[in-house]
């Protein structure tokens, strides 16, 4: 007979998966040591942690680093900041990679496949110093695009771009295409090439062309990986790049600019305020992990495919 | 054989002259900074950031500044070591993570997963880990920088997601035929996701080229343990370094070119690393090994 | 499966035992002992000391600071082996925070700025050992005898509650203190006609004729809430000051606003340069260079230096330097950017060091006159050689493998030499003004020099160390704000984004509102505390 209890059927689960677990538990053991030995670090924020006495010797606090935080005049620009350029970064960013990939799964040419590909990502390689650096370049006043945007009707350019506030979002997020979109759409170049050929086959057979074919075929099976992505996507909206950011930011532009990590970070430099940057940093993971707790909620209702 | 259409041929047209609009767009910082790192360093400062197509009074003096510094050499073998070891182990443990997480029937699966997905929002930071790094006896160890930074989570999940699309048929004709699961795994199931295995190789082995944060603050001691794109990373700073803000004036000032040359001697081995790695992404992988 | 299941457990056990590892802290005792060494060098001792310095950037001259030969010559002349270490640029505070909370702390530790409020507190929650009953027991005789001959430094060294934390990097002349300069160029001043101006008023008649002889940006400076170049012909200090025993703000006073109105109509006639808010050293240096931007204001070496031999022969450029914008002319200007005789960079020892005498002896001995000579020059014959210039005055003369471009490594500057046979950034160590005036040793350098550190600065500099640390928190939490604010409505106003008199109102309200008060009160009160404590 067999019996149906849960902690019968645990046992069962455990005696026919026995082989999994183990598997399982090695990289889990390592999550433990390296992931969550470390947590103990977020009660700096409810400290006011000083390095020498450590966790264990710093006086509590309570919220009062959270206060602190919250309160500050700058608090509501820096979030409306880093969530505009987040979001907007994900509306136009997220799917140019994709785009990317299907192109370049249309090329019949390999030799210049490989070429467009090792070309088209080579700025992911070059430091982030050099490509801010060229930016500015090309943004200033004499710059080449400064003078392609000149062209349009009505426009007049009398400073570098990049002192036009209204204008960092687009740039931010133009360069990380720039910089990024080659390397990202890796993942969907891999995805693609595992698609199986005969389902091409039978839509040929059915008359489908190739745009249909992209339709039909390799969209559709690419959608788990795309949704997997963008969850993941959206888990990093309150992660913002800011060695970037401390590279592009001027007085001009930081109306718009300056993110909230970069303004914590701003107020570090004279401090070591380790409690506030651990309250900031709860903050943000809190922030994101709601972002994706939704998104997953809704993906997991709409589609099949789910981070958990 | 059916004829391509002639919005088909105008759209392979406009396909490649794209392609070759994104290729050169994102291939012009190479050929300014290799041109740079040819030219004579005033000339450069003269220059600013304007575009370069040529080199300005080409020499290779920064070249020969570059291969005589010791610790470019040694920070190339620190690297190597850290990329090697580093990504066999990260994909080693990513799969051992990722293929048990990816089959529907065990039980614990559910928690599992949210455990781990939990902690790519959730960390201690870095004093935490400093320290525990730290008492494990790791530090001044160049295993630092390849242990407690292994598995991303985000690698990780791409894998799984890869093992997902395994028929589940596949293993179970597997054990029937006596295989332990071990074995399944790496005999059978990765050659199978070799295109996402292959990515995701890619991400850790590029990721752990590029990593300097680490030896920063776990190498202290030991120069001679740095890895490149350490080096590299201060060779760029010190010329960064605002106008008059720091307490010494005397900005080393490395020759401009000596920075772009150090670029490309740490950058240019793992641009190149693409072409090779393409082979694992032809098409067509999936094979039927079970009907139905 | 059997290896695979040992491998498991192993794991877990390892898991175990780091968790309960705790971060156990070394307990050091309290007591100062008994000073045995003699204070004669060479010591005898196989001791090794570590030495932890903090801001050390590699050139090809020198990757690594063990590699050095500066390091032999002090070991040779103080007897003491040592064994350096450093964290690399650009993660220097990360790596020395986290050095500071290990509990195997360095012997000696070398700092380029030690922080202001946190003096007190490395000696509270014992990081640094309090160096007082070591100066006064004999144990640091020769920085004892350079602090008791000058009071003045005495005052600025000690932390608020009067206890010695550091010994300090102290500047042996004036000249040394300010490295900030005014430049323009004399070739186009020639073709003007005209002098190096003096006033606010001289340097815009300057500049408007620069821009009437076709000048592209007849000025380039850096207008932030750390830097306000000219303001000194307004009156007014940047940043916390003090008039007499009143604190004062820069952004607070009417002087400030006068010399914003001033910038917005430089701004606006075309004589500053429009992209002033970039001022990467990339893009300063292209302009300066080229010859498209007349003048600047910045570093004597890093600056002035670097452009004076990037500029090409053919160009005809030379530089001038002119003196700190005074608010009257013939009157000595208010102040320039300077560091106060004692620095804040140093060195400490560390709390759980076992060999703190040996260490106290390894500091002092850079003040003794053979150590003032290794620290900032190397060694004798090598290095440097004792000569006379030609105004008669005997002092060390660097040796040409270092003065010669041509002996040198190509592409390097004397300070790249320097690193391998003295250590003349931070030295521990009174620094002399021979380096600096060697280093920076053309005519329009050594003038600059000169013109910088012309002014009345001491008058109205704020002392070094005089917040504590339990002020420092709720002080940063006012402070960032009203300078980033500062920071970005100034940018609006001179570039005439917003209406001149519209900006400044508002500016002033804003201000208010950010309680600019509060903030000037704190730092006010600090300041008496440390007036009468000192």
């Amino acid at each position: 007979m067999v019996k149906h209890g849960l902690t019968a059927r645990l046992k069962r689960d455990l005696r026919i998966n026995k082989e999994l677990y183990l598997i399982l538990l090695v990289p889990l053991i390592w999550y433990v040591i390296f992931k969550y030995i470390p947590m103990y670090g977020t009660l700096m924020s409810f400290q006011n942690y000083n390095m020498r006495l450590g966790i264990s010797g710093s006086e509590w606090v309570g919220l009062e680093n959270y206060r602190r935080f919250f309160s500050d005049p700058y608090f509501s620009r820096d979030i409306w900041n880093t969530i505009s350029l987040s979001l907007k970064g994900i509306v136009v960013g997220f799917p140019i990679p994709i785009i990317l990939a299907l192109l370049i799964n249309e090329l019949t040419n390999k030799t210049f496949t490989k070429f467009v590909q090792t070309a088209t990502y080579i700025p992911h390689f070059i430091s982030m110093v050099v490509i801010c650096g060229m930016l500015k370049v090309f943004l200033a006043k004499d710059g080449v695009i400064s003078s392609m945007v000149s062209l349009f009707p009505g426009v007049s350019i009398k400073e570098s771009l990049l002192n036009n506030a209204n204008l960092f979002a687009t740039i931010f997020i133009g360069s990380d295409i720039w910089q990024e979109a080659a390397w990202g759409s890796i993942i969907y170049v891999a995805a693609i090439a595992g698609i199986d050929q005969q389902l091409y086959e039978a839509a040929e057979i059915d008359g489908a062309g190739k745009f249909r074919q992209m339709l039909c075929v390799t969209l559709p099976c690419l959608a788990p990986t795309i949704i997997i992505m963008l969850i993941l996507r959206v888990g990093a909206v309150f992660t913002t790049n800011n060695e970037k950011i401390l590279l592009l930011i001027n007085s001009l532009n930081a109306e718009k600019a300056e993110t909230l990590s970069y303004y914590i970070y701003k107020k570090g430099i004279t401090n070591a305020d380790y409690s506030l940057s651990a309250a900031a940093g709860l903050f943000n993971s809190i922030i994101n992990f709601v972002f994706v707790i939704a998104t997953n909620f809704i993906s997991k209702h709409v589609s099949e495919t789910s981070l958990w | 054989m059916i004829k391509k259409s002639n919005s088909r041929k105008v759209f392979e047209v406009f396909n490649i002259v794209l392609m070759l609009f994104l290729s050169f767009i994102a291939i012009y910082p190479l050929i300014f900074v290799l041109n740079a790192s040819f030219s004579d360093s005033n000339a450069l400062l003269r220059n600013g950031g304007r575009p370069l197509w040529l080199p300005i009074d080409a020499n290779i003096q920064a070249y020969k500044m570059v291969f005589s510094n010791k610790l470019l050499l040694t920070g190339y073998m620190n690297t190597i070591f850290v990329v090697v070891v580093g990504t066999i182990l990260d994909v080693v443990l990513s799969a051992m993570c990722a293929y048990p997480l990816s089959k529907k029937g065990p039980m614990l699966n559910s928690i599992a997963t949210k455990i781990i997905i939990f902690t790519m929002f959730f960390s201690g930071g870095l004093i935490p880990t400093y320290m525990l790094v730290k008492n494990i006896g790791l530090m001044d160890n160049i295993w630092a920088l390849i242990i407690p930074a292994s598995i991303s989570t985000y690698n990780m999940i791409i894998l799984r997601t890869g093992f997902s699309s395994i028929p589940e048929s596949l293993t179970e004709s597997a054990l029937i035929d006596g295989a332990s699961q071990i074995k399944i795994l790496f005999k059978i199931m990765l050659p199978l996701v070799k295109p996402t295995l292959t990515v995701i190789a890619l991400y850790y082995a590029v990721t752990r080229w590029n990593a300097w944060f680490d030896a920063s603050i776990y190498l202290q001691r030991n120069s001679d343990r740095w890895p490149l794109q350490l080096i590299l990373r201060q060779i760029l700073i010190q010329n960064d370094v605002n106008t008059g803000e720091t307490g010494v004036d005397q900005m080393q000032n490395v020759a401009e070119s000596i920075k772009y040359a150090t670029i490309i001697v740490a950058t240019l081995p793992v641009v190149c690393i693409y072409p090779f790695v393409q082979k694992y992404f032809t098409k067509g992988v999936m094979i039927g090994a079970v009907k139905g | 499966m059997k290896l695979f299941n040992k491998v498991v457990c192993g794991m877990l056990a390892a898991a175990l035992c780091v968790s309960v590892t705790g971060c156990g802290k070394k307990t050091v005792s309290d007591e100062v002992p008994e000073f045995k060494l003699s204070d004669k060098y060479p010591i005898e001792t196989d001791e090794t000391l570590r030495v932890y310095v903090k801001n050390f950037t590699p050139n090809q001259y020198v990757s690594s600071l063990n590699d050095t030969e500066f390091k032999k010559y002090l070991e040779e002349a103080t007897g003491i082996k040592t064994n350096f270490e450093s964290a690399p640029v650009g993660s220097e505070d990360d790596g020395f925070n986290l050095m500071l909370a290990s509990d195997d702390l360095p012997d000696v530790i070398i700092c380029g700025g030690w922080r202001n409020p946190e003096a007190d507190s490395y000696l509270d929650d014992k990081t640094l050992t309090d160096l007082t009953p070591y100066l006064s027991g004999g144990a640091m005789p020769n920085l004892k005898k350079i602090l008791d001959e000058n009071p003045e430094y005495d005052k600025q060294t000690k932390a608020l509650s009067g206890r010695y934390f550091y010994a300090p990097m102290i500047l042996g002349d004036d000249i040394l203190r300010s490295y900030m300069l005014y430049v323009t160029r004399q070739d186009l001043l020639d073709k003007a006609g005209l002098q190096a101006p003096e006033t606010v008023d001289e340097w815009e008649k300057t500049l408007t004729k620069f821009k009437e002889m076709g000048v592209k940006y007849p000025i380039t400076i850096r207008i932030d809430n750390t830097t306000a170049p000219f303001l000194s012909g307004f009156g007014v200090m940047n940043g916390f000051y003090h008039e007499g025993n009143t604190v004062k703000f820069g952004a607070n006073e009417d002087g400030y606003y006068e010399y914003l109105r001033t910038m917005a109509r430089w701004y606006k006639n075309g004589l500053l340069d429009p992209e002033f808010v970039d001022q990467t050293s990339s893009r300063i240096s292209q302009i300066v260079t080229s010859g498209e931007c007349a003048s600047f204001y910045g570093a004597v070496g890093g600056g002035l230096g670097t452009y004076m031999s990037a500029v090409s022969k053919d160009s005809g450029i030379r530089f001038a330097p002119t003196k700190v914008p005074a608010q009257t002319k013939g009157e000595k200007p208010m102040w320039n950017m300077s560091q106060s005789r004692v620095h804040q960079a140093g060195a400490a020892i560390g709390y759980t060091s076992t060999k703190k005498e040996l260490a106290a002896r390894f500091i002092d001995f850079g003040y003794s006159e053979e150590g003032q000579k290794i620290w900032n020059f190397g060694k004798e014959g090598v290095s440097y050689t004792m000569k006379a210039d030609e105004n008669g005055e005997v002092y060390p003369h660097y040796t040409d493998i270092i003065t010669d471009p041509e002996k040198r490594i190509p592409g390097t500057s004397i300070s790249n030499a320097l690193t391998k046979y003295a250590s003349v950034g931070n030295p521990i160590s009174v620094q002399s003004k021979w380096y600096l005036l060697q280093v920076n040793n053309t005519p329009e350098q050594r003038l600059g020099l000169q013109y910088a550190n012309d002014t009345d600065v001491d008058k109205y500099m704020m002392p070094p160390l005089y917040i504590s640390s339990d002020n420092a928190k709720s002080i940063n939490d006012l402070t960032t704000p009203i300078n980033t604010y500062i920071d970005e409505q100034i940018a609006k106003i001179i570039t005439g984004r917003v209406d001149t008199e519209e900006g400044i109102s508002e500016m002033r309200n804003t201000l208010k509102k950010l309680k600019l008060d509060e903030l000037i009160k704190m730092h006010q009160d600090a300041y008496d505390t440390y007036s009468k404590n000192n």
